[in-house]
């Protein structure tokens, strides 16, 4: 759990849509690939919470790792926005599990741990959301990766 | 043949026969038996007797005719002309002065009939012929009336032809006036013609020029053409290479945003080279902006290529069109030049023609005058034979008048002439040429 003192310990990866911006633990990251296409298994298509009225938009195939891709949209049911012509994707490395986070066009960039120094973090009881980073100003939700992980080993293992 | 004795000597032979008959009366008495004293006055009485007798008789006999004649002189003086054998005296033994005057009484009687006969038949002619001169007359005033009227609308057509005429002089010389402007702008237009024939000589001097210019603005037009083509072919391989570009600076935005998560992932070490992925990305941010920005650019320029051919084309099009039209104008100016020869030469013609009309219209105007003053004198005239048809119909209401007149005079004749009792013999009075004449003075009438 990310306390208000350790969220300055990493920089962080911010993503940006034209209305809200999530910020991930850039030390989480494995890296940012480009895909041409995303798989939809059909245990997750069939599945209402995962499928395509949920937040799991595919899979992937990463040197061998089945890694699957979720949206922000449909996680945080705000409104979609245009992807453009690329398949973008965050790939999210948690202890032995990974997690894509399906950017498509959106804007990325990074906040320094310098820059972390001079703003607040306020926790923030939502789903998926550990806080937000400059509350009264930016108001940049800190993802939960640990939490979305765990609802997607969930989902996919069957348990409610 | 009838012995002729004057009345008086018959009263002469009759006292004679009375008094020989009254000497005998003595002698009568002597003879019969009566007594001395009584034979005188007896033979007195007889003598008185035998006298009287005998008087009465022959004075019956020769006073008896003058009695008829008497009688037939009133009834002529009444008017009684009936007498159908006329007077009876032709049968006297001894004729006398009543048989001269009843010979002369029928004649008288022969002549009155014929004379009443003639008059009647006259008044009656007369009567018929008032009547017919009064419906003649009738006519003629009707007649004088519609010739009148005829002489109004006479009057007014001369008025109105007079009034044409004028109009028609005015117009004449209108025309003779426009006749001379007509000569004067031809004599314009000749020189004009000869202007324009000098002008459409030099004009197809330079389209000859101009057409081969243009032929060379062709040729011109054609190689800009195959030049805009080919620019536009070069220009559709641009794209192309721009999603290269935009492929590489992706990728390198990938880069160096994986990059960057690698030096963040160094810690402080790593900083150092996290600047230098931002500017790489920064850098692959502003390729891809450039990129959008000659593509943006790249579908104007191919747009404005689009244009430029397709203007080419039209400019070919309209350069082909201009010189098909620059060469049916040196046609057009041939023409002009050939034409303007032949207005010349017809202006001059025309010019001949329009003196001789302006001639004909100076005669045209003298003639038409003249008519006007025809015109002019036809309404003078008019408006006398209007007034001497006024007095005409004056005339006639007069003659109807007399003719009125005439009439009741004839009916008072045949009234007079009807008291006389003719019968069923009318005799002529008038010899037969002066019948005959009566009846031609009716006709004529």
């Amino acid at each position: 759990m990310t306390s208000p003192a350790s969220f300055k310990d990493s920089d962080k990866l911010l993503i940006s849509t034209d209305r809200e911006i999530f910020a991930v633990d850039a030390n989480m990251v494995a890296g940012i690939i480009e895909t041409k296409q995303l798989h939809m298994l059909p245990i997750i298509s069939s599945h209402p919470a995962l499928g395509k009225t949920g937040f799991i938009k595919g899979v992937i195939t990463q040197r061998g790792e089945v890694i699957v891709v979720i949206s922000l949209e449909n996680l945080f049911k705000a409104a979609p926005v245009q992807n453009g012509n690329t398949h973008r994707l965050v790939i999210i490395k948690k202890d032995a599990s990974s997690l894509g986070i399906y950017v498509g066009a959106k804007e990325l960039s990074f906040l320094w741990k310098e820059e972390l120094s001079n703003l607040e973090f306020k926790q923030l009881k939502k789903d998926y959301i550990v806080g937000l980073i400059d509350p009264y100003g930016k108001k940049i939700q800190l993802l939960d990766c640990q939490k979305v992980l765990e609802e997607i080993h969930k989902a996919i293992s069957g348990r409610q | 043949m009838k012995l002729k004795v004057q009345i008086g000597y018959k009263f002469i032979i009759g006292f004679l026969l009375v008094v020989s008959a009254a000497a005998f009366s003595p002698k009568i008495v002597h003879s019969l038996n009566i007594v001395d004293w009584l034979k005188e006055p007896v033979s007195f009485l007889i003598a008185i007797l035998i006298g009287l007798i005998l008087g009465s008789i022959l004075s019956r006999s020769f006073t008896k005719d003058f009695s008829q004649l008497t009688s037939i002189a009133n009834d002529i003086s009444n008017g009684d002309l009936t007498q159908p054998d006329g007077i009876g005296v032709n049968n006297k033994i001894l004729e006398d002065e009543s048989t001269e005057l009843a010979n002369a009484l029928n004649i008288m009687l022969k002549n009155l009939k014929g004379l009443v006969g003639n008059i009647k038949d006259a008044s009656t002619n007369l009567y018929e012929a008032a009547e017919a001169l009064n419906s003649v007359v009738t006519k003629g005033n009707e007649t004088s009336e519609d010739i009148s009227k005829g002489t109004a609308k006479i009057f007014e057509g001369a008025l109105e032809q007079s009034n044409h005429v004028e109009t028609a002089l005015r117009t004449v010389k209108e025309m003779t006036r426009i006749s001379d402007d007509v000569a004067a702008k031809i004599d314009d237009m000749a020189a004009v013609a000869s202007q324009t024939r000098s002008v459409a000589q030099k004009s197809v001097a330079i389209s000859t020029s101009a057409l081969k210019k243009m032929e060379s603005l062709l040729q011109g037009v054609d190689f800009t053409k195959d030049m805009i083509l080919s620019l536009e072919e070069k220009i559709n391989h641009i794209p192309k290479v721009l999603d290269v570009i935009t492929h590489i600076s992706r990728q390198t935005d990938l880069l160096a945003l994986n990059a960057t998560i690698e030096a963040s992932k160094a810690g402080e070490h790593g900083r150092g080279f996290a600047i230098v992925a931002e500017e790489v990305r920064r850098f692959a941010d502003n390729t891809k902006q450039s990129v959008g920005d000659v593509t943006q650019i790249i579908k104007e320029v191919r747009a404005e290529v689009e244009r430029v051919v397709n203007s080419s084309v039209e400019s070919t099009t309209f350069t082909e069109e201009g010189r098909a039209d620059i060469s049916k104008i040196k046609d057009s100016l041939d023409e002009i030049n050939t034409f303007t020869s032949v207005v010349a030469d017809k202006s001059g013609h025309v010019l001949t023609l329009t003196q001789k009309q302006k001639d004909g219209a100076e005669a045209t105007v003298k003639l038409i005058e003249q008519i006007a003053t025809i015109a002019r004198e036809s309404v003078a005239a008019t408006e006398d034979v209007d007034r001497i048809v006024d007095e005409h119909r004056v005339s006639i209401e007069e003659l109807i008048a007399s003719a009125n007149k005439l009439s009741e005079l004839s009916k008072e004749l045949d009234d007079v002439v009807a008291r006389f009792k003719v019968g069923q013999d009318k005799l002529s009075f008038f010899p037969a040429e002066q019948t005959e004449k009566l009846e031609l003075t009716e006709k004529t009438i």
